[in-house]
Order: structure tokens, then C-alpha cells, then sequence
């Protein structure tokens, strides 16, 4: 089941060597369940530390953010862990494949976190890499693959424990024209498909012209509609 | 993530980088060689010299004369007899009633007079020469102060074969490297009686047999050059003792056995033992002094190799450390992956945790092998050194504690080497790990 998003205030800050420099101010963010929103902005906007903190690969540092009935900030250590594991998929740029397993194995490893057993897990891998197009590289590892067939197997895995909200960072940046089209149809259609909320962030016009709504992220907070 | 399923992505992740983690194996498994090698042969070590000690017997035998037990006896190792004492069988059966009592194994020794060979290996002439016979029960050979230098001992229930000691070889002016050459020789000898005749006359008769050398063996079971079954010095003195003065002036004595082998339980039991026969009354000796002050020093040789095998381990497992921390580093966008898509760092702990267990056993199980191997190996250079030197040889065990004790130990090692990396990673903060690298 989609889940929605809604932020209200978020700020978050690295500290760097000349001092503290804020990332996010005071943003506010809204996803309806089921909605493909795509989040455009500059190197450094802060993109990617926007989609982490909807991961939960990190705590929000100000604000409130809730992730369907997830509210984040109160979310820590294991009670995090399966947040990412049950109800967010990533999708990141540089695919995330571990290179020691084969496509299909990589996809199997977000079930086997979940502790489900050889058999389903599997055979939902398979599902997953046949509908990626993939059915026939099940036993191919990463680097037998293409960069398109990568990131789709990492789509594949993205969705092998059927979450509310799929993240995707920047996933066409290492593909050419052609898997980027392809990679995208895909991601576009994860909503109506699987049912989940999609959230990408992207320098990509082409990838976030397919979404619903785009965002563009400047100053560290969100703006609506994009402006050319 | 279940263990089985750590144990894959952990032996997956060996598998990817066979290299770099079969140093790390061959790091551990020749440590744990080292250790194996050193304990083996510290064991067999010990053991030799303690049988040596013991000469040749199970270090645990207590010698029991026929003879009164001295005040303080039990005290020393040495023999302190007092006055004569038959041993018979009641005494055998009192000793044999001790708790603490594995065997005991008579001895009868029986002077004889032998004047075959004729002549030396070098061709010299041969007097012939009075000695004794000794009678013991080598049904179970393993339990009596005997050594097989060359050959084998006589069939327990033969009349016709001998194994003689390294002093016939002297008087054959053989060496220790030369006792195959005595095997299979014929000797001739007799037990005597005295026979009246005219008068007041009395005359030496032999009862004379010949015997077969089957073996050359190192044995303090009793004084004499010659061992044999018990049964042929029973007959022996049996006909000596049928003269006139039962055997009295050929020295025969009157007691059953001439002394008897006691084998306790234990060599903790031997002191209770021996006080238990001074109890029956009867004087005993056996080296349980020396025995545990050598004990003592050879406890120190075994803490001196463990020291050096495990140091050879901890530096193995700080070789795993090393493997694994340069592999946390390499992985860090892989343990940010894990982390994105669910894992608990408890998760990610036990597949590097599991990674250096893996490598721990894998190498303990080569380098206990190894071990063995080079054991054997010493084994072999060691025992031609005892062949040239006239001594028994030596078998060397790979006892189940050591091998079970190398493996689990390179485990352990593997494993505790392995925490710190596995906790620097379980730790690794998922979205430095995800964007690192």
C-alpha cells in the first residue's frame, strides 16, 4: 500500500570545515500515496540529503517527518532498520549491486533480511527480474551486466519487499540515453504496477518530466512548479 | 538475517577475493601448524621420556620385591629391601585386591648356565656363562618394563624362543645397530640340578634346551640377559628345585615369583599404591619422584611451545584484522547498501564476524593438518636418530584435543580478530556508507 510523505520544517546541516553548513532549511514536503514526484535541483542542493532523511538512512536533525504512520524522528536503531527494510526501496546511482552475488541474489537479499524463507524469496525474485526484463540474467553478476540491466535489477530489488515508497537517487546518471529511457518507463510505472509512492531525485529533465509533480530544491527548501 | 544466511554472503564474499583471503588462510593455517607441530611433538616428548624413565614400561608400574618393606621405603623411588620374603600367589592376590591396582604381571627369574654360541659375531671364541632367566607374562607386553629394540618379544605361550638384552649383545661384542644380527640365532642353555652320587658327592646336571632369538629389547623387569615366557622359567626352576636342596645351592630361592609388576591406574595413583603393598609388607620401588619433577619441567617446555604457537596465532589473527579492516574500507558502499535496504547492524556484524570465522576454521583445519604433516615429518628424522643410536623409536600422536584444540583455537583467534573490523562496519553510519567510497 502507497504510503504518503509530509514534511513540515525539516532542516538538517554537515558540519565542514569552515563552520556548519545547512543543507535543508525549513523545508515542507507533501507526497500523496501513490504519487511520482520528482525532485530536481544543483550539485550540493541537497537532493540527496533529502531523500536519506526520507529513507531513514539518517535522523532528521529539525522538524517533523512522517513516512506514512512512520514518524521519523522517533524512529532509531532496529525500529529504523525495519522501516527501510518494509516500507522504503532505494534505488541509488551507482546501483548498490554486491558484486560477490548474482542478479538474482542481490534481489533475494532484501528478502533474506526479512528473514523470508529460500523458496519465496526466490520466486519473487524471479517475478521481479522477469518484469524488469531480466528473466533470462538471473545468474549474471553485476559486472556481466549492462549499466541499464544493472539499475534494473536494482529497481527489482528495490520493490522485492513490495514497499510503500521507492527512492531513487539520481538512477539514470550513469546510463546512456536508451537505458535511461528504459529505467524511467519503469520507475514510472511502479505506482500503478506495485502500488507504491515514487520519489526521484534527478538532474535528468527527461526522467523527471515523466513524473506527476516536479520540485525543484533551492536554498535548502522546495519549490513548486518547476521553474525552467 | 539468519546465520546460514550470513555464513553464504560471508563464504560469497571469501570466495570474490581468493587472493587476498587465501594469505589470510595460509597466515592462519601456518600458525596453527606451528602450534599443532609444537604440541605433538612436546606430547610425544613428554611421553618418551617419561617411559624412559620408566624404563620402557608404563610410567605408572611399581616394582614389588620378595622382600620386607624397609621403614620409609615408600618415600624413595630406589629399592630398599629388607629380609627375603616370599611372594606367592596369596600375596599376588592381596596386591591384586588394591583398589587403585590396574595389573599385576609375576616375575620369576631363574639362574641357567648357556654355552651356545660358541662364538662371537667376530668369530671369537665363547665361554660359556652363567645368568638368569627371566620368566614374565607377556601376554600384555605394554604393561611391563620392557622395551623391543629389535624383533618382537616371545610368543606368551612359546617354549622355544628368547629375547635377550643388550648386555648378550656386549658379550657378543655386538652394538645396539647391530642387533639384527643376533635374531634368529640359536642359544643353549640349562637350568641346573644337583644329583647325589657315590658318597657324598653331589653333581650338576642341566636340563638343556635350545631357543630361538626372536628379539633384542631394553627390560628391567628382573636382572638377567635372557627373557621368556613365565611358564618357561616356571619349568626351569621347577627342575632345579627338584634336587636334593631345592635348588638352594644353585640360588633358586623358595619364593613363587621373584618380583612382580604392579601397573596402577594412574601415575597419581602410584603413592597410594605402593603404600598399600608396604601395608601387605613387601618393599617396592618406582620412579614416581622423578618422574613428577621431570613432569614438572616438561610442564615448562609445554607452556614455553604453547607460548611460541600461540603468539604464531595471534599474529595470524591479527593478520585476519588487518584483511578485514582493509575489507571494511573496500566495502563500505556495500555495508551502506545492507544498511539501506533493511539490515540491522547486528546484521552486518555477523556477516564479518562470520567472514573471519570462516577464515579461522578453514585455516585451522589446513594448518592442523599441516601440523601433523610436519610432526610426522620430525617424527620420521627423530626415529632414524634412535635407530643409529641402539634406541626404541617413537610414535608420534596427533591426540584428538590438539587437532580439535588447532582448529577451535584458530577459530576463536579469527573470530576475536575479526570484532573490531565487524563492529567498525556494523557501525559504519548508513548513509556515510552509502555515499562513501
Amino acid at each position: 500500500m502507497a504510503a504518503g510523505v509530509r514534511a513540515r520544517g525539516l532542516g538538517h546541516r554537515y558540519e565542514a570545515s569552515a563552520g556548519p553548513l545547512a543543507v535543508l532549511s525549513d523545508l515542507d514536503l507533501d507526497v500523496a500515496p501513490g504519487e511520482h514526484v520528482a525532485v530536481v535541483g544543483r550539485s550540493g542542493s541537497g537532493k540527496s540529503t533529502l531523500l536519506s532523511l526520507l529513507g531513514g538512512l539518517e535522523a532528521p536533525q529539525q522538524g517533523q517527518l512522517s513516512v506514512g504512520d512512520h514518524d521519523l524522528e522517533t524512529l532509531a536503531g532496529d525500529n529504523l532498520a525495519t522501516f527501510r527494510r518494509e516500507t522504503v526501496g532505494f534505488v541509488f546511482q551507482h546501483f548498490g549491486l554486491l558484486e560477490a552475488l548474482t542478479a538474482e541474489e542481490n534481489v533475494e537479499l532484501a528478502g533474506t533480511l526479512s528473514r523470508s524463507g529460500r523458496r519465496a524469496r526466490r520466486a519473487r525474485a524471479r517475478d521481479l527480474l522477469g518484469a524488469v526484463g531480466l528473466g533470462d540474467r538471473l545468474d549474471h553478476r553485476p559486472a556481466a551486466l549492462s549499466g541499464g540491466e544493472r539499475q534494473r535489477v536494482a529497481v527489482a530489488r528495490a520493490l522485492a519487499n513490495e514497499p510503500d515508497l521507492v527512492l531513487a537517487d539520481e538512477p539514470t546518471g550513469n546510463l546512456d540515453d536508451e537505458s535511461s529511457a528504459v529505467v524511467g518507463a519503469l520507475l514510472a510505472d511502479l505506482p500503478a504496477r506495485h502500488g507504491c509512492s515514487v520519489i526521484v531525485v534527478t538532474h535528468d529533465a527527461v526522467l523527471a518530466g515523466g513524473a506527476e509533480r516536479q520540485l525543484a530544491l533551492r536554498n535548502g527548501r522546495l519549490e513548486s512548479p518547476v521553474r525552467p | 538475517m539468519r546465520w546460514r544466511d550470513a555464513l553464504e554472503l560471508a563464504a560469497r564474499s571469501v570466495l570474490r577475493r581468493p587472493g587476498r583471503a587465501a594469505l589470510t588462510m595460509l597466515a592462519v593455517a601456518l600458525a596453527t601448524a606451528l602450534l599443532t607441530a609444537l604440541l605433538t611433538i612436546a606430547d610425544t616428548a613428554e611421553t618418551r621420556v617419561l617411559d624412559e624413565l620408566a624404563e620402557g614400561g608404563p610410567i605408572s608400574a611399581i616394582q614389588v620385591a620378595a622382600a620386607e618393606a624397609t621403614p620409609g621405603q615408600v618415600q624413595q623411588d630406589d629399592l630398599d629391601a629388607g629380609a627375603e620374603k616370599d611372594l606367592d600367589e596369596g600375596a599376588l592376590e592381596a596386591i591384586r585386591g588394591i583398589a587403585q591396582v590396574r595389573a599385576v604381571l609375576p616375575v620369576l627369574t631363574t639362574p641357567v648356565f648357556v654355552d651356545r654360541p660358541t662364538e662371537t659375531a667376530a668369530g671369537r671364541p665363547l665361554e660359556p656363562f652363567r645368568d638368569e632367566m627371566v620368566g614374565a607374562d607377556l601376554s600384555r607386553p605394554g604393561l611391563l618394563p620392557v622395551t623391543t629394540l629389535e624383533g618382537r618379544l616371545p610368543s606368551p605361550t612359546s617354549l622355544t624362543e628368547v629375547a635377550v638384552s643388550q648386555g648378550y649383545l656386549e658379550r657378543l661384542r655386538l652394538d645396539a645397530t647391530q642387533a639384527d644380527q643376533v635374531i634368529g640365532t640359536e642359544i643353549r642353555l640349562a637350568a641346573g640340578r644337583l644329583f647325589p652320587e657315590e658318597g657324598d658327592e653331589l653333581r650338576v646336571r642341566g636340563r638343556w634346551i635350545r631357543l630361538e632369538v626372536v628379539g633384542v629389547v631394553a627390560q628391567e623387569a628382573g636382572s638377567g640377559q635372557l627373557l621368556v615366557p613365565l611358564r618357561q622359567a616356571q619349568i626351569a626352576r621347577a627342575w632345579s628345585q627338584a634336587g636334593p636342596d631345592r635348588g638352594a645351592e644353585l640360588g633358586t630361592g623358595t619364593s613363587d615369583f621373584t618380583g612382580l609388576v604392579v601397573v596402577a591406574r594412574g601415575i597419581d595413583e602410584v603413592a597410594d599404591v605402593r603404600a598399600a603393598i608396604d601395608d601387605i609388607g613387601y618393599a617396592t620401588s618406582a620412579p614416581e619422584n622423578v618422574v613428577a619433577s621431570v613432569r614438572n619441567y616438561l610442564g615448562v617446555v609445554d607452556i614455553v611451545l604453547t607460548s611460541v604457537g600461540v603468539i604464531a596465532l595471534t599474529v595470524a589473527a591479527l593478520g585476519i584484522a588487518n584483511a578485514l579492516l582493509a575489507a571494511v574500507r573496500e566495502r563500505q558502499r556495500e555495508i551502506g547498501v545492507l544498511k539501506a535496504i533493511g539490515a540491522r547492524d547486528r546484521d552486518v556484524l555477523a556477516v564479518f564476524v562470520v567472514e573471519a570465522g570462516v577464515l579461522g576454521f578453514v585455516g585451522g583445519v589446513l594448518g592442523t593438518g599441516l601440523g601433523a604433516a610436519v610432526a610426522a615429518g620430525v617424527g620420521e628424522l627423530v626415529n632414524r636418530y634412535l635407530v643409529e643410536q641402539g634406541l626404541a623409536t617413537v610414535s608420534l600422536r596427533l591426540s584428538t584435543p590438539i587437532m580439535v584444540g588447532g582448529v577451535v583455537g584458530a577459530t576463536l583467534l579469527a573470530l576475536i580478530g575479526g570484532l573490531v573490523p565487524a563492529w567498525r562496519a556494523a557501525h559504519l553510519p548508513a548513509r556515510d556508507a552509502v555515499v562513501g567510497a
